[in-house]
């Protein structure tokens, strides 16, 4: 009696005043196991396992949690050498974007001008009989591929390999053109083979950094928290035409004139020189042509490069003197630098800075390029595009000999001659010589560069392939057949971050439908296409990686100490290069610390060319220089998947628009939030306006995530990288009217 | 250079040589392959180590302290990492998070910059979720400070979000209630750092202790963060730190593209429905006795009494738990809706004391007919006093929150025209339409159509005034009002101002018309013009939600 009058006394006081319930319960949390600290019991693990993240090429290591055997969540590692800990945006938010309603789930092909759900069987047919028609009546090369920076390594050999080696294609690039073909060009010609040099170890080792088109505050968070964590209160110098956030962080912001940075960094090196504020044993002892390069620079006179880049003259002074005074200086290059039309130049000018004054091999030096996607460089060593497999030189009758022997394949089933660039593929798709196209992974109706010509390019294929692990993408909407790919975190294989590091994706969630990793379409192509013996070693992903050890060796990117996948698993990710025999001592090694480079004499060049006008300066009618780059840490690339999570979705702006100058908004009478149309010679697009002193006047900033910024961009190109210059068209403006919205 | 390669010869027709397919499609379900790596934990155990330890008070909280977020926005770099963990770590819906990040940015040519500035709940030492709550679902943790949700206490009625200057609460739809940071005070309780502080990578976000009283200092001298409400309405905890953050041409991220909030259509609904029926129950009886039809006061007062009822039925539709409305009076010593709900009880109760006093037949009453005439009048008064009691309080649920917006002079005058114009014509339009049967088709409606009329087209056009004045407004919100008014809005305001305009040309019909003799005539014009009102009125009440610029912290670009 007593007991149900005090039930009943409580459910009296719960209605009147309910602390706990249902709905409190939801939320309690229970101290988690694997370390996790408290977490609610919904998402409480059984399971952990860490992988690498699929977005940036910083590489961070996820903890997977795992219950009954599927991934429910995840939180970065924190044992992590590369991201301590931490995770931006994207990575804690990389398993939700995988749930979405238009994953791709089976192979579509367009029929009756739609696009219709087939088997996987008549799909591969589809696909082989339809290239291969095309190859009869127009040779091998009229069919090519266009890849990614976005698959494991081993894919990417498979796919490099199938298509030239199996399948006779000659051409085949990837996105990997667009960000970082530059860095690539740039580190070839002048230490002789693509090495970025660094450890992220070196962002807090660094006295003074200088940041030259990037902003790690949004591009890489996980690269700024190393700066962030340098115990020698550095010099950080931003050089960028924009007030970005990286660029408030900064102890010097040089708001430099758009793409006058060649001049900058060549007036920089004349400062040194006469001062004599250079390392002239390291000159000497590692480097070759640093005479001309001195007699070079010797016009660029102070006067010359503060009118050139609108950077008051003391500024430039204090910035030669603070190279000079820093003990460890590191130069840190992304895409202000890469995509521009002589970006391989403007990347050596840094190269050559840290050369001059032997700021390279020691810790918190060196000329480094941060990479763009998260396997990038596993694309410049592996994807057989613009290199053989590893690093090897499609001309070389000697290279082409030893792959095959590796391979064992015919040595005639390589091609002879280096693939057509991105840009040079789709020209040829204009002349009608390529009529096939193949894309992996990427978006080019959304992110190449002049937009509306590539769009024109569709009915000039015959048979169009995307590969995708969504139907919905731009690329996709408009192929003749869609294959339906696994993700990232549906898949196994390896990422090769911007250190060199090479990490393991493993497969935690299943592929929804019958999507296939894309490991597995290589092989089923090699099957239906009727070369699969060739491929009978390729059989896994980690068969793969022995296969690409083999192939490294003896190359600069030598990784046949690494044992196999358990090996980099345990070590949570290992960089190249490690030699057999070698062991593993320090986990955040840097290269030429013994100052030995890849040419042939062991040097490093000096290299510089005098720096050329904008290919398209403004004018009277097209007033403005429009700036193009990222727009948040939220955001990746044409956001494929980053708009597929509620949360991300939130924390960055829905609508394209553009950072105008107060000055101009006011000379034009543009008010913030106003919509203005924003034309280049071949694009028109409205945007919002945001009316703000973080650009310059004379300049328009949009970011580039949103479908119709490329509409606007100049298919402009660096003569030796071929990277497209994204980063400065002439554009004119307009209030739109209506006014306001 | 000539090309080498030759093409394979392809098999006669293009095909699998094995069930290759069918092994693939089955290894790609295959999760276990990941078990075979060393950094697979499958016994781990469980961690109650400190997770973040620097980021937390050394020493524990004296009396007059409590805990507060501290910010360091020189480390914020904008990445919003602190966001996602507090929605992954916590277990939240959809896009729910309980922390923001908006942006300040300059304007100034002279000091470009900008600043990203990540924010939760402030803890505040007087906190208006807690004030405005009318069911006691909100308690300020007496030791820590920290203003705790009681979820399962909480029945949906959302006015939490509005009265919180920094649009903290967030109302989850799926549940039917408001969920907000507690400072992951769980965490806290086990020595472990918050989500947020715990991801981000620049160890901006920390745990701090303050001093309440100095708190109070601080807010009462403004000191807070540029672009945020008088800090002193609240007194938020949040120390923000920074060593650049003093530029007077910082703009917010949103404040250029303001858009329309929620219109909470039920609350447009009561709100305008119970305030016709006040202003009903307010000149009915002089109407009827000015026009000698007292007979028709009755029917015209069981109407009125019929659309108070309906009014809230329909507020309840506003609760995401309705099954729990009668928790919103426990809130009355510091709700104004709790004041709301028991001033319209007692409207209610008053009401329909009065509508039965009228019906019942003085012959079953034990006392005179002067009496029962006496006693009409009180109840009658007691009506419209608890009614413009209630009106008050929604005017204060409403002017309370701060918005400037809803200020109390604007929002009171709208309410208590409503009411008159309401009234008015709901009086015209009942006692118009009931002349046209039996006992009154003689009667002559003459002596108080004009005034009706006038009173009407009167209050309707002081409203018209009231709410026009917004677009010469120079204070920044205000403006931003008339440029969602005119901008997203504007459909609903030109409706408004068409059925206010089509209101006042029946009045004006209703005054001077030709056809004044005939019964249907005027009845078919009153209805109309009655009809018009209402809608006029329901649109001006949606905008009242839609056009109010909310209090909140900085938001991003949208």
């Amino acid at each position: 009696m007593n007991a149900s009058l005090a039930a009943l006394l409580d459910t009296a006081r719960n209605l009147i005043h309910q602390k706990s319930g249902p709905l409190t319960r939801e939320l309690v949390q229970t101290p988690g196991a694997f370390g996790l600290g408290n977490l609610p019991e919904s998402v409480q693990p059984d399971q952990t396992t860490s992988l690498v993240c699929g977005f940036c090429s910083t590489g961070c290591s996820l903890n997977v949690h795992l219950k009954d055997g599927k991934a429910i969540g995840l939180t970065p590692s924190r044992n992590s050498t590369v991201n301590l800990g931490m995770a931006c945006p994207k990575g804690w938010e990389a398993l939700s974007v995988l749930e979405a309603d238009d994953r791709a789930t089976g192979p579509l092909l367009r029929k009756d001008g739609k696009l219709q759900p087939v088997s996987w069987d008549s799909a591969l047919r589809e696909f082989c009989q339809r290239f291969q028609n095309i190859q009869q009546v127009h040779g091998a090369e009229s069919v090519a591929f266009l890849s990614t920076g976005q698959i494991v390594c081993e894919e990417m050999a498979l796919l490099g390999a199938v298509a030239k080696f199996g399948m006779g294609m000659v051409h085949g690039d990837g996105n990997t053109r667009q960000c970082m073909a530059t860095a690539a060009t740039a580190y070839k010609q002048s230490f002789g083979f693509d090495a970025p040099p660094f450890s992220y170890a070196d962002f807090e080792e660094s006295d003074v950094l200088v940041f030259v088109g990037a902003n790690p505050c949004l591009a890489h968070p996980i690269m700024w928290e190393r700066v962030m964590r340098n115990p020698h209160s550095p010099e950080i110098v931003v050089v960028d035409p924009r007030a970005t956030e990286t660029a408030m962080q900064a102890t010097l912001h040089c708001p430099i004139a758009p793409k006058s940075d060649l001049t900058l960094f060549y007036g920089l090196a004349r400062i040194l020189i006469e001062n004599n504020w250079i390392d002239p044993e390291y000159i000497a002892n590692y480097t070759n042509g640093y005479e001309d390069f001195a007699s070079h620079v010797e016009p660029y006179s102070l006067e010359r490069v503060s009118q050139k880049t609108g950077l008051a003259p003391d500024s430039i002074l204090h910035l030669a003197r603070t190279i000079h005074e820093g003990k460890r200086v590191s130069f840190w290059w992304t895409m202000g630098v890469n995509q521009s039309y002589e970006g391989t130049r403007v990347a050596q000018s840094l190269i050559n800075l840290a050369l001059m004054t032997g700021n390279m091999g020691r810790p918190g030096t060196g000329a480094n390029s941060i990479t763009g996607q998260c396997n990038a460089m596993g694309s410049r060593l592996f994807s057989n595009t613009t290199n053989l497999l590893g690093g090897h030189n499609f001309e070389s009758i000697a290279d082409r000999e030893k792959l095959a022997n590796l391979l064992n394949i015919e040595a005639s089933r390589i091609p002879d001659r280096n693939s057509l660039a991105y840009h040079e593929i789709l020209e040829a798709v204009e002349r009608g010589e390529i009529r096939g196209l193949w894309v992996i992974a990427t978006n080019p109706a959304h992110s190449w560069i002049n937009q509306n010509r590539l769009q024109r390019l569709r009915d000039k294929l015959e048979f169009l392939v995307v590969q995708d692990m969504y139907h919905s993408t731009e690329t996709a909407a408009i192929a003749d057949l869609v294959l339906p790919a696994a993700a990232w975190g549906e898949k196994e294989g390896t990422f090769i971050n911007s250190e060199r590091r090479i990490s393991l994706v493993k497969k935690v969630a299943p592929a929804p439908g019958q999507a296939l990793s894309d490991f597995a379409i290589f092989r089923l192509v090699a099957e239906y296409w009727g070369c699969g013996e060739m491929f009978a070693e390729w059989e896994s992903p980690e068969a793969v990686f022995q296969i690409l050890k083999r192939i490294s060796a003896g190359q600069p990117c030598d990784i046949t100490g690494i044992t196999d996948y358990q090996m980099l698993d345990a070590a949570g990710g290992i960089q190249w290069p490690l030699v057999a025999g070698e062991t593993l001592n320090d986990n955040q090694r840097r290269l030429f610390a013994d100052g030995q480079y890849y040419h042939a004499d062991r040097k490093a060049r000096f290299l510089c060319e005098a720096p050329r006008p904008l290919p398209e300066a403004p004018s009277e009618e097209f007033p403005f220089t429009l700036l193009t780059g990222r727009g948040s840490a939220a955001q990746w690339h044409t956001q494929t998947r980053t708009s597929k999570s509620a949360v991300l979705r939130k924390l960055y702006p829905k609508h394209i628009f553009a950072e105008i100058h107060p000055d101009d908004a006011e000379r034009f009478d543009i008010a913030g939030g106003d919509m203005v149309e924003v034309r280049s010679l071949r694009g028109s697009i409205s945007v919002r306006a945001l009316v703000t002193a973080c650009v310059q006047p004379g300049q328009i900033f949009i970011p580039m995530h949103y479908e119709t910024t490329n509409q606007l961009t100049h298919d402009a190109f660096d003569p030796y990288s071929k990277q497209p210059s994204y980063k400065a068209c002439a554009v004119a403006l307009r209030r739109l009217k209506g006014g306001s919205r | 250079m000539s090309q080498t390669t030759t093409l394979p010869q392809p098999t006669q027709s293009v095909g699998a040589q094995s069930d290759l397919l069918s092994l693939l499609l089955a290894d790609q379900q295959d999760l276990s392959a990941v078990e075979r790596f060393a950094q697979f934990e499958q016994n781990g155990i469980a961690c109650h180590a400190s997770q973040f330890e620097s980021l937390l008070p050394i020493t524990p909280l004296e009396a007059g302290e409590q805990y507060a977020f501290q910010v360091d926005l020189d480390r914020c770099s904008g990445c919003k990492a602190c966001v996602t963990a507090c929605h992954n770590l916590n277990g939240l819906d959809d896009q729910e998070a309980w922390r923001d990040v908006g942006l300040l940015f300059s304007v100034d040519s002279d000091r470009p910059g900008l600043q990203h500035v990540t924010s939760a709940c402030h803890h505040c030492v007087n906190p208006a979720c807690m004030n405005a709550c009318p069911t006691n679902a909100y308690e300020k943790d007496p030791i820590t400070g920290i203003v705790k949700h009681l979820d399962d206490q909480c029945f949906g009625c959302q006015y939490c979000t509005l009265a919180c200057p920094y649009g903290v609460p967030k109302y989850n739809a799926q549940k039917g209630i408001v969920r907000k940071c507690d400072m992951c005070s769980q965490r806290l309780s086990n020595n472990e750092a918050p989500a947020c502080a715990q991801a981000c990578p620049h160890d901006a976000i920390s745990i701090t202790k303050v001093r309440q009283e100095e708190a109070e200092k601080k807010a009462g001298a403004g000191e807070f963060l540029p672009g945020t409400h008088r800090p002193g309405y609240t007194v938020p905890t949040t120390v923000f730190k920074s060593s650049q953050l003093d530029n007077n041409s910082l703009q917010r991220g949103d404040d250029d593209t303001p858009e329309p909030e929620h219109m909470h259509l039920p609350l447009v609904l009561m709100l305008v429905l119970i305030q016709v029926s006040v202003g009903a129950f307010l000149i009915a009886p002089f109407a009827t006795a000015a026009a000698g039809l007292g007979d028709m006061l009755p029917w015209i007062a069981a109407a009125a009494f019929g659309i108070s009822q309906a009014a809230l039925a329909a507020s309840t539709a506003h609760l995401g738990r309705p099954m729990y409305a009668f928790r919103g009076i426990l809130g009355f010593a510091h709700s104004w809706m709790s004041r709301e709900i028991v001033a319209f009880g007692a409207y209610t109760s008053a009401a329909g004391s009065y509508v039965a006093s009228l019906w019942i037949p003085p012959e079953w009453l034990p006392f005179s007919a002067s009496t029962l005439v006496m006693l009409q009048t009180g109840l009658q008064a007691a009506t419209v006093l608890t009614g413009l009691a209630g009106i008050l309080c929604s005017v204060k649920i409403y002017s309370c929150t701060e918005r400037t917006f809803w200020n109390f002079a604007d929002t009171a005058s709208k309410f208590l025209l409503t009411a008159v114009s309401g009234g008015a014509a709901f009086v015209l339009a009942t006692s118009t339409a009931l002349s046209l049967f039996g006992p009154w088709k003689t009667a002559s409606l003459s002596q108080v159509l004009p005034s009706l009329s006038l009173i009407l087209a009167i209050s309707l056009l002081a409203k018209l005034a009231i709410e026009l004045r917004i677009h010469h407004s120079n204070d920044a919100s205000q403006r931003r009002s008339a440029q969602l008014l005119n901008g997203p809005l504007n459909s609903l305001f030109t409706s408004r101002f068409t059925c206010c305009a089509v209101a006042i040309l029946f009045c004006v019909c209703l005054l001077v018309g030709p056809n004044l003799n005939n019964e249907l005539s005027i009845a078919i014009i009153a209805t109309c013009c009655l009809i018009a009102t209402l809608l006029g009125e329901f649109a001006e009440r949606a905008l009242f939600f839609g056009a109010a610029i909310p209090l909140k912290m900085p938001g991003g670009v949208l």
